[in-house]
């Protein structure tokens, strides 16, 4: 896998994330400036936060795998020997991987019923709102790949020396 | 539904995040049981995070992310010593009280823990405090910062139970002070007998500059319980105040802040959010399942059939949440759990808010019991020390909490009196 181009891939998803976050921020102010100060409250200024909130959260729910920071408990496994953690990590991993796989799955399909509804107030495509959680998926398979793959030569070369 | 629940935790075993792990168990039971098309999962998940209540969720973080950058936890902490630092112990009733001030500005525990505690602990190390001892009381003063409004915990409980999160923010105020006070005490008798020293003597002239150095930055509660309270802010718009207030406080009057630090807390802000509303949506598709399973109607006949005393119930409530708390992870247990309990309280004539409140109080103290205690884990982090140093000290100090718990479990005016009073 060319490294230089996942470096890039997560330096885009980071920047986006920047800028999805500072837009929530942004908007979400403006509906208190316009509503009390201005006292001419915008039409869009509930549903698109909304919106940018959902990607938000399913790229950086991406980006956090690569990190590993999803919370989970290893407690119970600290117990094992090392050489059975590294197998039931690698397992648990393949589960995961099957899970958002599923999430792809069944997002394209509400991504396809959803294409051409749209949203109440901006007139938006709700496709593009449901695209989230399978682009999000996706690339969040995509760095678990990376890791199951690192794992699986880490593996070999133990079993070798 | 032993299927769900069971694959939920052998999953929860394997180390398997807990977002996952709930997603599997309901993707499993779809597969298995379900007559409906696989669209439903992808349709819950996105739905059940599409809220404005939710937005406050990463605002409240960026608000608390803001403060902290701009260094105003050390204005907080100064004033909070000018306050009681003459007490015997006085670091560790600093400590509690610097605890309950950032608590009442950040809406999360363990941001409460490191902010509080980096500056604190070395200082308590110092004046000859036990390690294991500063970091338990760090881990329960913390974990406040979800009883003291604002509060994320609360704004998940009030988005996934529809209960306003006005009432819980003005119920909580009340039980997360008391708990604060039970700390103190515990605090207080430890100190006596390991002759921890009292800080420097009281003076009313101290008292009054550390509280016009921390005037400013004590002023963003208020804006957020005024706003909410009068009725001008829905919580949301008072997080995004709250951030304007603070970038505003940290770029131009204490001049802490500088533009370049922008990105990064905001690129932390999104992170942190992206965990947190990943389990809410992969709970929500959990939700949706237990709802068409008529799972809570089947769960409060269950209950009902051990006990239908009112005290009873609410005690074995309490007992199953802290059972929990010691291995699950607040958000989940909010979202899967309380909805499913809420029902049953309120059809035995508790106010939501009243229950709501006694539940943030119980996962405070779940985050401080091992072995899945965020807040302690967070604390020992901060103070580079152990769990296993923590455990002499933390079961006193969750003692204490308990004794709080009991006390907001069984006199709901602790809660309701604030609220009642002030939004009708």
């Amino acid at each position: 896998m060319d490294s230089t181009l996942i470096r890039r891939l997560t330096y885009g998803i980071e920047r986006v994330l920047i800028v999805l976050s500072m837009g929530i921020a942004l908007v979400v102010f403006l509906q208190v400036v316009f509503r009390y100060v201005l006292r001419q409250p915008l039409f869009w200024s509930e549903e698109l936060p909304r919106y940018l909130l959902i990607w938000m959260s399913f790229l950086a729910a991406a980006l956090a795998q690569k990190t590993e920071a999803h919370i989970n408990i290893t407690l119970c496994l600290t117990w094992l020997p090392r050489r059975t953690q590294r197998w039931i990590h690698l397992a648990a991993n393949l589960v995961i991987l099957a899970f958002l796989g599923v999430l792809v799955y069944s997002g394209s399909l509400v991504v396809n019923i959803t294409a051409h509804h749209r949203s109440t107030a901006l007139q938006l495509p709700m496709g593009l709102v449901y695209a989230a959680l399978p682009v999000g998926a996706l690339l969040m398979m995509l760095y678990l790949l990376l890791q199951i793959l690192q794992e699986l030569q880490a593996l070999r070369t133990r079993e070798a020396a | 539904m032993i299927a769900l629940v069971g694959s939920f935790f052998l999953a929860v075993v394997l180390g398997i995040p807990i977002s996952v792990a709930i997603g599997v168990a309901s993707v499993l039971y779809l597969l298995l049981y379900g007559s409906v098309s696989l669209a439903v999962i992808a349709q819950q998940m996105t739905i059940g995070i599409d809220s404005f209540p939710l937005l406050a969720i990463p605002l409240f973080l960026l608000a608390g992310q803001l403060m902290s950058e701009a260094n105003i936890t050390e204005r907080i902490i100064g004033f909070a010593n000018a306050l009681v630092g003459r007490i015997a112990g006085g670091l560790a009733m600093v400590l509690v009280i610097s605890c309950m001030f950032f608590g009442a500005i950040s809406g999360s525990g363990v941001a409460d823990v490191t902010a509080i505690g980096s500056l604190m602990l070395p200082a308590m190390d110092r004046q000859g405090y036990k390690k294991g001892l500063s970091c338990s009381l760090l881990g329960c003063a913390g974990s406040l910062g979800t009883v003291i409004p604002p509060s994320i915990v609360m704004i998940i409980l009030g988005v996934t139970t529809g209960t306003s999160i006005g009432k819980l923010y003005l119920g909580g105020f009340i039980p997360g002070v008391f708990t604060g006070l039970c700390l103190m005490a515990l605090a207080w008798v430890y100190a006596k007998r390991m002759n921890l020293p009292p800080g420097d003597p009281f003076s009313l002239r101290k008292v009054g500059t550390s509280f016009r150095q921390a005037f400013l930055s004590l002023l963003t509660p208020v804006i957020i319980i005024g706003g909410i309270v009068t009725g001008v802010f829905t919580a949301t718009e008072a997080a995004a105040a709250a951030s304007a207030y603070a970038l505003v406080l940290g770029l131009c009057v204490y001049r802490t802040l500088t533009l370049r630090q922008l990105p990064s807390i905001f690129l932390r802000v999104a992170e942190t959010t992206g965990i947190i509303l990943f389990i809410i949506s992969a709970a929500a598709l959990f939700g949706w399942i237990l709802a068409a399973e008529q799972i809570p109607q089947k769960m409060a006949e269950f209950f009902l059939g051990i006990t239908n005393n009112y005290y009873a119930l609410l005690l074995l409530i309490n007992v199953l949440l802290l059972i929990l708390g010691t291995f699950m992870e607040t958000i989940a247990i909010i979202i899967i759990v309380v909805p499913v309990l809420m029902p049953l309280v309120t059809s035995l004539g508790m106010d939501p808010v009243h229950f709501g409140v006694m539940v943030t109080v119980n996962m405070a103290i779940g985050a401080n019991t091992p072995p899945v205690g965020v807040d302690l884990i967070a604390a020992c982090k901060v103070g580079r020390t152990t769990l296993d140093e923590a455990m002499p000290y933390i079961w006193p100090f969750v003692g204490a909490m308990t004794v709080a718990l009991a006390f907001v479990t069984f006199i709901p005016q602790v809660v309701t009196l604030l609220p009642n009073a002030f939004m009708k």
